[in-house]
């Protein structure tokens, strides 16, 4: 019989707090993360808003507790405080027996410091500092994190683009659920980059305002970053003080339409969505909420929205989408929304999709995400979705423990 | 529940003649400090309003995974999984040059789109009109042990008969002088290489299966030797086997001697001499070995190995003594 996989620790940083208690707070005050841009250098201050982490390198490593005369990304910065936090949240558990992984995803690894040694590169190729180039690679600041941690086991990174993080936490549960592992401590992270902001911004969804997910008058995605881990442990080795919520259903799929944009009739979405409820063999009907991927374009709510029709028929359950708090964290989000997920279960509770007005007509008028925080939710099953470029989708299913 | 996973098709394309044959009668020697790939006429793969777009890496991995389709009969997909460290080198370089040579204006779309690490992954997948299970690893050294894995995990689980792996990474002429400044690439001592090489793994034995995979694992930062002795130990005994019983060793380090005591009975060859150093490399070595255990003498002389018998193959690479590959092979009896 297969092993049932609980989360033992909940990590997050994004725009909306440094830690899963400031997180929860800017939520229930409704304070949403967006803002004008402060740290990113960039032509396009004062242009449109991001969501960024509210403190710079500097502040970020004193809140990691490492020297900050180290040369480190902020990719790992931020990696390295989620991870923290749920490791702590789990226990502080000893991870060096070896039956400990770390998988983390991520986009654009080290680019925040790629992009600055790029230009000096660019004048004069022998010019810039070297070292910076061994901190691009996607892998390096999972290895920082499992380092930081101590973990010995395996450790390795997807990049999938924005379905990174949900993918890894797949990952995770599938070696313990095998055997391969007793604990893996899962996520993803991604910082703000000029790389990605102009690379969204030339694909024209970036959202000049607030974004709003879900609305007919949606105009684009607010990007943000952020770090979301979770600890993953099998039943047998999680300690019942810890367990915050069981981690049940999750699968991937691909949409097979375009390299960015999704499928019209969201194939991929729904092969994603039914997949994960097949795992944990559920009926649709047995979801409580949806924490939708919803970015706030166009395309993404439109072909997620036919999804869940076609899954849920006219029993659509309430949902919602955290990004118009957090920004799409990208290779993240997947994390920050999984460890949304486990609060929502734990405290009972439905996030607001802020600044939702007018539902999409070519869904019928009919699919109107939650706009007010709801409490005291008879909450046990949440799903949640995680869609990336490549036509990769994710979905994960995630069970009240009781 | 552990099952058998064979090597049913596989396409490579690397520094050696390994596209069109299993390897070329003339043994390509790098000049310099890279070793670059001997690629293919890429139109008998891509239709050409496509290929124009395309950088190598994308172009190099669609054609391997069509080689490696066609090879292996064309089975239905169950999962496609990439690995790669470098990802889209060249696309990444374009785009941020753009961005910094225009500040940040005048910006195209689709060097961007195609930077993803995913690019490969999905490009097959779109052009296969699939819906499976589709994963990109970039984890280093090991990116292509990670996809190995898994795949195997995948057929553990019931969830495929037949999936698709590749271990994919490009040099480009700026990451060369990267490489270059970090004294990674020297001439003759260390050259860097690139290369895609990609599998049709199943877990049904065919008429044309090159070998069966017994075997893969990764190790992060071992503390000591006797910690991948036991790793080395734990794969060999899975597969019903002993130290003694491994014929070949294809050794991606310069130092070798941990291997070399571990296995004194068998023959050794250093396969980086043939590809280069690079992240994937290890998917090269486990493309040859398979042509190897499928009896092609090129390939043995390519490596300078005698032994008349091979029934099992280890590869093994340490990098850095951060990220340790253990990929184990054996020969099928049809």
């Amino acid at each position: 019989m297969a092993k049932r996989i609980f989360i033992t620790g909940i990590g997050v940083i994004s725009a909306i707090g440094k830690n899963t208690s400031e997180t929860l707070s800017s939520i229930k005050t409704a304070s949403s993360g967006v803002g004008a841009i402060e740290h990113l250098q960039t032509v396009h201050k004062g242009k449109f808003p991001l969501c960024e982490v509210k403190y710079d390198n500097q502040q970020l490593c004193e809140l990691a507790h490492i020297d900050p005369k180290t040369s480190i990304t902020r990719t790992s910065l931020l990696g390295i405080i989620a991870a923290q936090e749920a490791w702590r949240c789990a226990g502080s558990p000893v991870l060096g027996d070896g039956r400990t992984g770390v998988f983390s995803g991520n986009t654009v690894g080290g680019m925040d410091k790629t992009e600055h040694f790029y230009a000096d590169f660019m004048q004069d190729p022998q010019s810039g500092d070297i070292q910076t180039m061994c901190t691009h690679e996607c892998a390096e600041s999972t290895e920082r994190i499992a380092d930081s941690l101590g973990a010995t086991g395996m450790v390795s990174t997807i990049s999938t683009a924005c379905s990174s993080a949900a993918n890894t936490i797949m990952l995770g549960a599938r070696m313990i659920k095998h055997g391969l592992l007793d604990r893996a401590i899962v996520g993803g992270v991604d910082a703000l980059t000029k790389f990605t902001v102009n690379g969204f911004n030339v694909l024209q969804i970036l959202d000049e305002q607030y974004s709003q997910p879900f609305d007919e008058n949606r105009r684009g995605l607010n990007l943000g970053e952020g770090a979301g881990f979770i600890v993953l442990e099998a039943e047998g080795v999680a300690k019942e003080e810890h367990i915050l919520a069981e981690l049940v259903g999750y699968a991937n799929s691909n949409d097979a339409y375009h390299q960015t944009a999704s499928s019209p009739e969201g194939t991929g979405a729904f092969l994603a969505m039914q997949g994960a409820l097949k795992v944990a063999e559920i009926e649709p009907s047995q979801i409580d909420y949806v924490n939708v991927h919803g970015t706030g374009t166009a395309n993404n709510d439109l072909s997620e929205g036919f999804a869940m029709q076609r899954l849920f028929g006219d029993n659509v359950p309430k949902f919602s989408s955290t990004k118009a708090f957090t920004g799409h964290t990208l290779g993240a989000s997947g994390g920050v929304e999984a460890v949304l997920s486990v609060l929502a279960l734990q405290h009972k509770i439905i996030y607001p999709n802020l600044r939702f007005k007018t539902p999409i007509e070519a869904l019928g008028g009919t699919m109107i995400p939650e706009t007010a925080l709801l409490e005291n939710q008879n909450l046990t099953y949440v799903l949640s979705n995680s869609f990336g470029f490549g036509g990769n989708t994710s979905s994960l299913v995630f069970k009240a423990y009781k | 529940m552990k099952k058998n996973i064979y090597i049913n098709g596989l396409g490579n394309i690397s520094p050696q003649e390994t596209f069109y044959k299993t390897m070329g009668e003339n043994v390509a020697i790098a000049e310099g400090a890279f070793f670059t790939c001997q690629e293919p006429n890429y139109k008998e793969f891509i239709q050409k309003k496509l290929l124009r777009r395309m950088s190598r890496i994308i172009k190099m991995g669609l054609a391997t995974a069509q080689k490696a389709l066609e090879d292996a009969e064309h089975p239905p997909l169950d999962a496609i999984i990439s690995g790669t460290a470098w990802g889209c080198v060249k696309d990444t370089e374009k785009f941020l040059e753009t961005i910094i040579e225009h500040n940040e204006e005048y910006l195209t779309p689709t060097a961007f789109v195609q930077s993803t690490h995913n690019t490969v992954a999905g490009q097959i997948a779109l052009l296969k009109h699939d819906n499976c299970y589709n994963m990109s690893y970039v984890q280093g050294h090991v990116s292509f042990e990670s996809a190995l894995i898994d795949a195997m995990l995948l057929f553990y689980e019931n969830k495929a008969k037949n999936i698709l792996v590749n271990g994919i990474d490009e040099q480009t002429e700026k990451l060369g002088i990267l490489l270059e400044r970090l004294h990674c690439a020297k001439a003759e001592t260390s050259v860097m290489g690139e290369g895609a090489a990609c599998f049709i793994l199943g877990t049904e034995k065919t008429p044309h299966t090159y070998a069966q995979l017994a075997g893969a694992t990764m190790l992060y930062r071992p503390k000591d030797k006797a910690s991948i002795k036991q790793s080395l130990q734990q794969i060999l005994q899975e597969a019903n086997l002993s130290f003694e019983d491994i014929s070949i060793v294809l050794s991606g380090n310069k130092d070798q001697s941990l291997e070399k005591e571990l296995f004194p009975e068998a023959a050794f060859s250093n396969y980086k001499k043939l590809c280069g150093e690079y992240p994937t490399s290890t998917a090269f070595a486990t493309a040859i070995a398979a042509q190897l255990l499928k009896g092609d003498s090129w390939t043995k002389t390519a490596l300078g190995i005698n032994k008349k018998e091979e029934q099992h193959l280890l590869i093994y690479n340490n990098h850095q003594d951060i990220n340790h590959s253990i990929i184990l092979l054996s020969k099928v009896d049809q």
